[in-house]
């Protein structure tokens, strides 16, 4: 298969996740009673007269398979879709605006987690030390992500925080240069990391220690090669298929605003926050805009764990 | 099975057994109502919830060794220690239910689409695709509101606000492309492998040799998923409950009591911690018993 | 170098007795959660953005600028003097202050004044009907907003007349208000959105963006014309941030890197607050906190079940749920301290006499949701308030809803929704505001997401007799009149209220002024940084 083909399918899968998703979101509005903003944008104890002027302004009053077409016009062909809380709010810049935040936290903390992960999974496949230490990782996972976060941002940027952690740039402050940047995520990595970790490490071991024991690994060590040669060279790539599409779904959600917790905790302006605060508001174009943005990292991250194993892995080609 | 794997048998078997012990608890060591509020009330001539000292705000009663309020009193003057043995039973049987779906959903679909491939593959992985960008908070919003009405029957099951089927449902549904999608890519990988095709090669039919040598092979994989798996489980069923969908003041489970103890996080952190120690040492347990069961199976092979 | 060290205290010293005046300057920093919607301040109907409003726009008359009950007093603004009404209180006749301009440089006109009444129905003043449906023409402006022509505001020899179809004791109060503010005549004719409007006050906003937040810098062409009414401002820029939690909110103003929050600080940070007394301020928020029960539906179209749960409830429960005797005062009627018909006793409960009632009304057994916000402070009401009615034998739960869809939700009467928790801010310190917004006949409306009336409560005599107060002419009358009123209802049990909370602000060690206004609450105008 062509590496064309196989591009334009996975551009063809998304197009239609997308458009599924945009549909259910559709749906799960006009399906949900009380989800009506007029009667919240017109005011408290505004006439019946102005709510159903908010409703047909917002276009409310239409067919909402009209609706539909329209605000998908608006969101992909003129871009110039409004937010139905804030009103006069562009939902894409918005989106587009915070997008490279949540990509800078998301990516910058799958390195860590990824690395992390794989020193895990090896050491845990030999020595009882490793799965003592990969238990504690374990328990990493099992650690409500806000508390963790909430504890880590007071440590370290409330009022009686140390002097050690002077270097942390104040809480809400906007970051400024890329040295800014990287004092604003540091610690937001390494809480993502620390929630993200001990899944990577428990999931590789268990694939390392089925390839060590299997027969290539038992050939290549008959042909002299070294336990260290064994495990990079053999014992971990074959174990990677499931880490690696564990990675394509966690980057994903991550990418696409699973980072709410931590950028709400850190005052991190990124996708995950405009999520969460368009979903509580029932603020349809911006839910919308988010839901589909988070979408199209999703079938972006899984697309290219995908076409990234067919790559690594001759055999499945 | 090896040690470690009885050992995890009898952690969780203690944590069942602690659970189940809920009520004689609650009556004979903390002898207050763990559902009932208590904000005026005193115990041991000391207010479970007091009026903060400092001045403002209210502060609940810190934790006082063993008999009543062990752990201390929550934001509601309620013996935090009767309340997590109690929501220890939701939180296990939500998320043992959950997992449970999960791993025979997303497996079904995983072994599937990996076996398959081809256009079974293209179809299944556009389907996880779609459930993981699911908007489960709107979800949650929406369902919400539809049970303020009364119970929703869904075919055979009712969804009731503070019910377990919706909580179920929603996270096992939710949660099955993080069991499918690596299944998927193990499958994939074994498809190739020499051995397999050893197996077809003298003749296995399609299923059989995916039920005889290629399931197995699946083991370790499938005990390093379950208690990260079970662990999401036990943490986002709370966000459904605080979202209106899911267990219902005044009851309790795990991940309740630690986003009610989240409000609590910085005079009485107790509150969030204790409950947040039973998750871990439920996740701990399980990996142990995954472990020795998934090790005892390649000692026998 | 031993005598620099000695300068040293000496020279920072002067700082904390210098006179106000010295101290102008530096950037005001104020965090929220989130934005607060539109910058119109015709349409927002926000406390945390009428705030914003009133350092940066007026109206005719206006509260006067200062702490405490004088804060009520009306006082002229962009009029020349507050006006005797004429012909019984339906003729009200301003003449306009020479030389203010807006901050765009252009002079205020008789002709601004007029197109901005106008412009409040054409966009849709959310109180358009409730605040100026008395004036002539309002009524055809709400029927058809795009041909508004309100015959009610005109220009007579160079001077603006507002002309009433009926009587408005607390008109000047409603003139006073973000809505009724003075804009350009050229002001876009319908809801600005994100784009700032040139306004007359000593501030103009020059950013706003919901995601991040909003600046306001010194309008240029502002000079001080009346301190009473819109005194100069005191910092150089105000500079508002959205997107911190609560939480971090309090650690980033006890830190001294933001000067104010919005939101209340979270339950378990009040302790660390209070170690800082001097940092924090504590005022009444004219505001009554309250379980709307439904008088037209089972049980509680009984109004025995309505004073059974009324009589059942311990009102210091709910205090200390709420954070305690300092942040909420126990209320046993729907009047707030402080204006006219609060009721000052509060008994203790009494289940025994809480069970005689249902058992006369027979509603035991009959089942009850009472529909709460999911914040924190209102599960934890509700809880209590469940566990009550299932004392007095109704078969209660309890109903989560997210808190930007609950209050809409428990208004609309297509929801049958039995009981709720809410409350209600009044928009200026007035009784009658929240009589009322809440069980007024006007404000209940059958099948609307929009019907403040959320007991569906309507009583046609005391309605008859509330308008009868508010015309009274003399502050005194109306005063009395609402009280009786206020009894009234109170003895209908419409509502049970639970306390009335306060408003506590936290400021970081450099704000000196503090100004709490009793209606705009803090004034970020007055502001003193050191």
């Amino acid at each position: 298969m062509g590496a064309a083909k196989a591009a334009g399918r996975a551009l063809l899968r998304a197009a239609l996740v997308l458009w599924a998703t945009s549909l259910v979101v559709f749906a799960l509005f006009f399906a949900t009673p009380g989800a009506d903003p007029a009667a919240r944008l017109a005011g408290r104890g505004a006439s019946p007269e102005r709510v159903a002027a908010v409703r047909a302004e917002l276009g409310l009053d239409r067919a909402w398979l009209v609706q539909y077409a329209a605000m998908m016009g608006k969101l992909f062909v003129s871009r110039d879709l409004e937010s139905a809380v804030n009103r006069g709010q562009r939902v894409v810049p918005s989106v587009l605006r915070a997008a490279p935040v949540t990509a800078a936290l998301a990516l910058g903390a799958a390195v860590l987690w990824v690395v992390a992960g794989v020193a895990l999974g090896a050491a845990g496949s030999g020595r009882r030390g490793g799965r003592v230490l990969g238990a504690v990782a374990l328990a990493g996972v099992s650690v409500p992500a806000y508390v963790l976060a909430e504890l880590v941002a007071y440590a370290t940027q409330g009022p009686g925080r140390a002097a050690a952690f002077a270097w942390v740039p104040a809480l809400g402050a906007p970051p400024e240069g890329a040295i800014g940047w990287l004092r604003a995520l540091a610690l937001p990595w390494l809480t993502l990391a620390v929630l993200y970790a001990g899944t990577y490490g428990r999931v590789l071991r268990g694939g390392i220690g089925e390839a060590l024991a299997a027969d290539y690994a038992r050939t290549a060590r008959a042909k002299g090669l070294g336990e260290g040669r064994v495990l990079w060279r053999h014992a971990l790539p074959n174990a990677a298929g499931p880490a690696l599409a564990l990675l394509g779904l966690d980057l994903g959600a991550l990418l696409g605003g699973g980072t709410v917790l931590v950028e709400v905790a850190f005052g991190l302006p990124g996708v995950g926050r405009l999520t969460y605060d368009g979903l509580r508001g029932l603020d349809l174009p911006m839910v919308l805009a988010c839901v589909l943005y988070g979408a199209a990292m999703v079938c972006a991250a899984t697309g290219t764990v995908d076409a990234s194993k067919a790559w690594l892995d001759p055999r499945q080609r | 099975m090896t040690r470690g794997g009885w050992a995890g048998v009898a952690v969780l078997a203690c944590i069942v057994a602690a659970c189940l012990a809920a009520p004689w608890y609650a009556q004979a060591v903390s002898g207050t109502d763990p559902f009932r509020s208590n904000p005026l009330g005193q115990v041991a001539g000391r207010d479970v919830l007091a009026e903060h000292p400092a001045g403002l705000g209210t502060l609940p009663m810190g934790p006082q060794g063993w008999g009543p309020y062990a752990l201390g009193a929550d934001g509601l003057g309620r013996d935090v220690a009767a309340r997590i043995l109690w929501g220890g039973r939701t939180s296990l049987l939500v998320a043992g239910l959950a997992t449970g779906l999960c791993f025979v959903l997303g497996g079904a679909l995983g072994v599937a689409a990996g076996a398959v491939g081809g256009a079974v593959d293209r179809g299944v992985s556009a389907m996880l695709d779609l459930v993981w960008a699911f908007p489960v908070t709107l979800l949650a919003i929406a369902l919400s509101l539809v049970l303020v009405a009364g119970p929703v029957r869904v075919g055979p099951l009712v969804l009731g606000a503070g019910g377990v089927a919706g909580p179920v449902l929603v996270l096992g549904v939710m949660m099955s492309p993080y069991v499918a999608r690596p299944v998927r890519a193990a499958m994939a990988g074994l498809r190739a492998a020499d051995f397999v095709e050893a197996a077809r090669a003298t003749g296995g039919s399609g299923w059989r040799v995916v039920w005889r040598h290629m399931l197995p092979q699946l083991g370790p994989l499938v005990g390093g998923l379950v208690p990260v798996v079970a662990a999401t489980m036990l943490l986002t069923e709370a966000a459904l409950s605080v979202l209106g969908v899911g267990v219902q003041a005044p009851g309790a489970s795990w991940g309740t009591l630690i986003a009610d103890g989240q409000d609590l996080l910085h005079e009485r952190p107790v509150a969030a911690l204790a409950p947040g120690a039973c998750v871990v040492l439920t996740v701990l347990a399980l990996n142990m018993l995954a472990e020795g069961l998934v090790r005892d199976g390649h000692g026998r092979r | 170098m031993r005598w620099l060290a000695l300068a040293l205290p000496l020279l920072s010293a002067p700082a904390a007795w210098a006179p106000a005046a010295w101290a102008q300057g530096g950037t005001l920093v104020m965090l929220s959660r989130s934005a607060a919607g539109t910058i119109d301040p015709q349409v927002n109907y926000t406390a945390q953005f009428w705030q914003v409003f009133g350092a940066a726009y007026d109206g005719l008359v206006a509260f006067r600028r200062v702490a405490g009950p004088d804060g009520r007093r009306i006082v002229p603004d962009l009029a020349e003097a507050v006006p005797e009404p004429e012909r019984g209180g339906l003729l009200w006749r301003f003449r306009l202050r020479p030389g203010v301009r807006f901050s765009d440089g252009r002079a205020v006109r008789a002709e601004d004044v007029v197109a901005s009444f106008r412009r409040l129905f054409r966009v849709g003043s959310p109180t358009g009907e409730t605040f100026y449906g008395a004036i002539l023409g309002a009524e055809a402006c709400l029927r058809a907003p795009d041909t508004c022509r309100l015959e009610g505001v005109r220009i007579e020899d160079g001077a603006v007349v507002i002309e009433l179809v009926r009587p408005d004791g607390e008109l000047l109060q409603k003139l006073a208000l973000p809505h009724a503010s003075v804009l350009p005549a050229d002001a876009p004719g319908r809801d600005v959105g994100t784009a700032p409007i040139a306004g007359t006050g000593p501030y103009r906003i020059v950013r706003y963006d919901p995601n991040d937040g909003l600046v306001l810098e010194r309008n240029p062409y502002f000079r001080e014309w009346s301190a009473d009414a819109q005194p100069a401002g005191r910092p150089d820029a105000i500079s508002y941030r959205f997107g911190l939690e609560a939480g971090a909110q309090v650690s980033a103003v006890l830190g001294g890197q933001a000067d104010w929050m919005f939101d209340t600080p979270p339950p378990d940070r009040l302790g660390e607050v209070a170690t800082r007394p001097e940092q924090v301020h504590l005022n009444p928020a004219h505001a009554v906190w309250m379980l709307p029960l439904n008088t037209r539906l089972p049980p509680f179209d009984d109004v025995r079940v309505r004073r059974a749960l009324d009589l059942a409830l311990d009102r210091r429960a709910a205090v200390r749920l709420f954070g305690g005797r300092r942040l909420a005062e126990a209320l046993c009627g729907v009047v707030p301290p402080g204006l006219p018909g609060h009721r000052a006793d509060c008994p203790a409960p009494d289940l025994l006499a809480a069970r005689r009632l249902m058992a006369e009304a027979g509603a035991a057994g009959q089942a009850v949701a009472l529909v709460v916000d999911d914040a924190a402070v209102s599960r934890a009401l509700g809880t209590y308030v469940v566990e009550v009615m299932g004392d007095l034998g109704l078969r209660a739960r309890l109903v989560v809803l997210s808190a930007n869809v609950q209050f809409t939700y428990i208004q609309n009467t297509a929801n049958r929704v039995q009981a709720s928790l809410t409350s209600w801010y009044a928009d200026y310190p007035s009784a009658a505001n929240i009589l009322a917004g809440n069980f007024g006949c006007g404000a209940f409306r059958q099948g609307s997401d929009s019907s403040t009336n959320i007991a569906g409560f309507c009583d046609a005599a005391l309605d008859a007799r509330l308008q009868a107060a508010l015309a009274a002419g003399d502050a005194a009358g109306v005063a009395a009149g609402v009280a009786a009123v206020a009894g009234a209802i109170d003895a209908e049990v419409p509502a049970v209220a639970l306390f009335s909370p306060r408003y506590i602000d936290v400021v970081s060690t450099r704000v000196r002024g503090f100004v709490y206004h009793d209606t705009f609450r803090f004034l970020p105008s007055q502001a003193v940084l050191e």
